[in-house]
């Protein structure tokens, strides 16, 4: 996907993008490669990383589980079946 | 020639005889200058010149007109169109005499698409610099297929709109700066027998110092601010060759850029000048017979309110040149002041209300404030 840098507003470059360039986004000059200037064109690539986004929700899980093993304060009742 | 052979004439006459033509002459010039004045003020007060500042949220959006003549300045972004549209024919817009685009950035071109589309346009000044945009391609194709005249701006054009209205390009300059879309933006100076208008788009200090050592009389009444009130512009040299009674700063509420900045706004304080915007005012007008301008506005602000002293009034008028005498009396209080500063305000003025409480000093009168060195406001004009 192409973005074009409209212009630079001090620390935010802002791009316009979509098919029709008329999606704008406010993207931080910190977050795009060093050197561009208004009107260059960029690439853009957001890609799914299903192995990345699978280890996130299983460390979480892991951690969650580890937390409920700890010592109870006694203040939250188990729910009565 | 002629001064030379009256100079000469003068020289073979008695001292007796000069005096005699001297003081015929300065009786022809009075009548001569005060049917000049006559005439001029029948022309003034035959037609308003108007100047909107059209409220398009983060951007820019100028329409002018006079007798019946239009010129839109930059449209705002490309959602925008739609106000813009409306905004001009609610305002007897059927078709434009000139569109001006500053600079093609899409907060000023952006609303253009729509204009280019649903209005007969008679001659487009664009700033001449290449952009890579979409909406600055289909800006130009919209041109190319409706074949409306095409110019680039440089300094030294004049628009020649009607012999009352005198525009003036004094800026981008021959050579551009390098590389800076802002900075090349077209600048103009459009008077009107004694009232003035300097509008600079986007232009940025760079632009400025090339204005100072320009030559041009940069001295206006009215100042379209430059860069939405940014830092990168209204350098305190600049604002104070153009000392402008009244500044407009077109700027979107909460927008993302800081705009305008602090350091902008008492630089414009600091030179007394009278600051609307239109994230707080809506659109605003300027309506001048050549003599003395009013400024409306859609909606009011406390910056503005205070200066009327009157929440109903919404219209101060100024004449030029403007007096800017106020005197100051023993019970005409309470203003307020902060220990690190020396100008003193209306309780409701928007400069008052962000002194911390650490610091705020309140005064009886106008006459305690100054008698402890204190100055009044520049945006809320105390007296």
């Amino acid at each position: 996907m192409k973005a074009v840098i409209d212009r630079i507003e001090g620390k935010l470059a802002v791009l316009l993008m979509g098919e029709d360039g008329c999606i704008k986004v406010n993207m931080p000059v910190a977050l795009i490669p060093a050197g561009c200037r208004e009107g260059d064109v960029l690439e853009v690539t957001f890609k799914k990383d299903e192995n990345a986004t699978q280890e996130a929700k299983d460390r979480s899980k892991s951690l969650i589980e580890k937390l409920k093993k700890k010592r109870p304060s006694g203040l939250i009742k188990d729910a009565s079946r | 020639m002629n001064d030379i052979g009256a100079a000469t004439t003068f020289m073979h006459l008695t001292n007796d005889e000069q005096d005699m033509i001297k003081s015929n002459l300065i009786h022809y010039l009075k009548i001569i200058a005060l049917l000049i004045l006559a005439l001029s003020s029948i022309a003034a007060s035959s037609e308003n010149l108007t100047a909107h500042f059209i409220d398009v949220g983060q951007g820019d959006s100028e329409l002018i007109q006079f007798a019946g003549k239009n010129i839109l300045i930059d449209g705002g972004e490309q959602e925008m169109g739609g106000r813009v549209e409306s905004y001009l024919r609610d305002h007897g817009v059927t078709s434009l005499d000139l569109m001006i685009a500053t600079h093609p950035h899409d907060d000023h071109i952006g609303g253009l698409i729509t204009i280019l589309k649903d209005f007969p346009i008679n001659q487009v000044l664009d700033s001449g610099q290449a952009h890579t945009t979409q909406t600055f391609s289909t800006y130009l194709n919209l041109i190319d297929q409706k074949n409306i005249p095409f110019e680039t701006a440089q300094r030294g054009q004049t628009i020649d709109l009607d012999p009352a209205i005198e525009i003036e390009v004094l800026s981008p300059p021959s050579t551009l700066f390098q590389d800076d879309l802002n900075q090349n933006s077209i600048v103009l100076k459009i008077t009107y027998n004694k009232v003035s208008f300097l509008l600079m788009g986007d232009a940025g200090i760079e632009a400025e110092e090339s204005l100072l050592s320009s030559g041009y009389d940069l001295n206006s009444d009215i100042l379209k601010v430059g860069h939405h009130g940014s830092s990168s512009a209204s350098s305190p040299a600049f604002l104070r060759m153009v000392t402008p009674t009244s500044s407009i700063v077109e700027v979107g509420e909460n927008n993302d850029y800081g705009h305008p900045t602090a350091k902008t706004l008492s630089a414009l304080q600091n030179i007394g000048s009278e600051i609307y915007r239109t994230d707080a005012n809506g659109d605003i007008t300027i309506t001048t017979d050549g003599e003395s301008y009013t400024v409306t506005s859609e909606k009011q602000s406390w910056d503005t309110a205070s200066t009327t002293q009157a929440a109903s009034a919404i219209a101060p008028t100024y004449s030029t040149p403007t007096a800017a005498t106020t005197t100051a009396t023993a019970s005409d209080g309470p203003f307020v002041g902060s220990a690190k500063s020396d100008k003193y305000h209306y309780p409701t003025c928007s400069a008052a209300k962000r002194i911390k409480s650490a610091n705020l000093i309140t005064f009886s009168s106008s006459e305690e404030a100054r008698a402890q060195g204190y100055v009044p406001c520049g945006i809320c004009h105390p007296p």
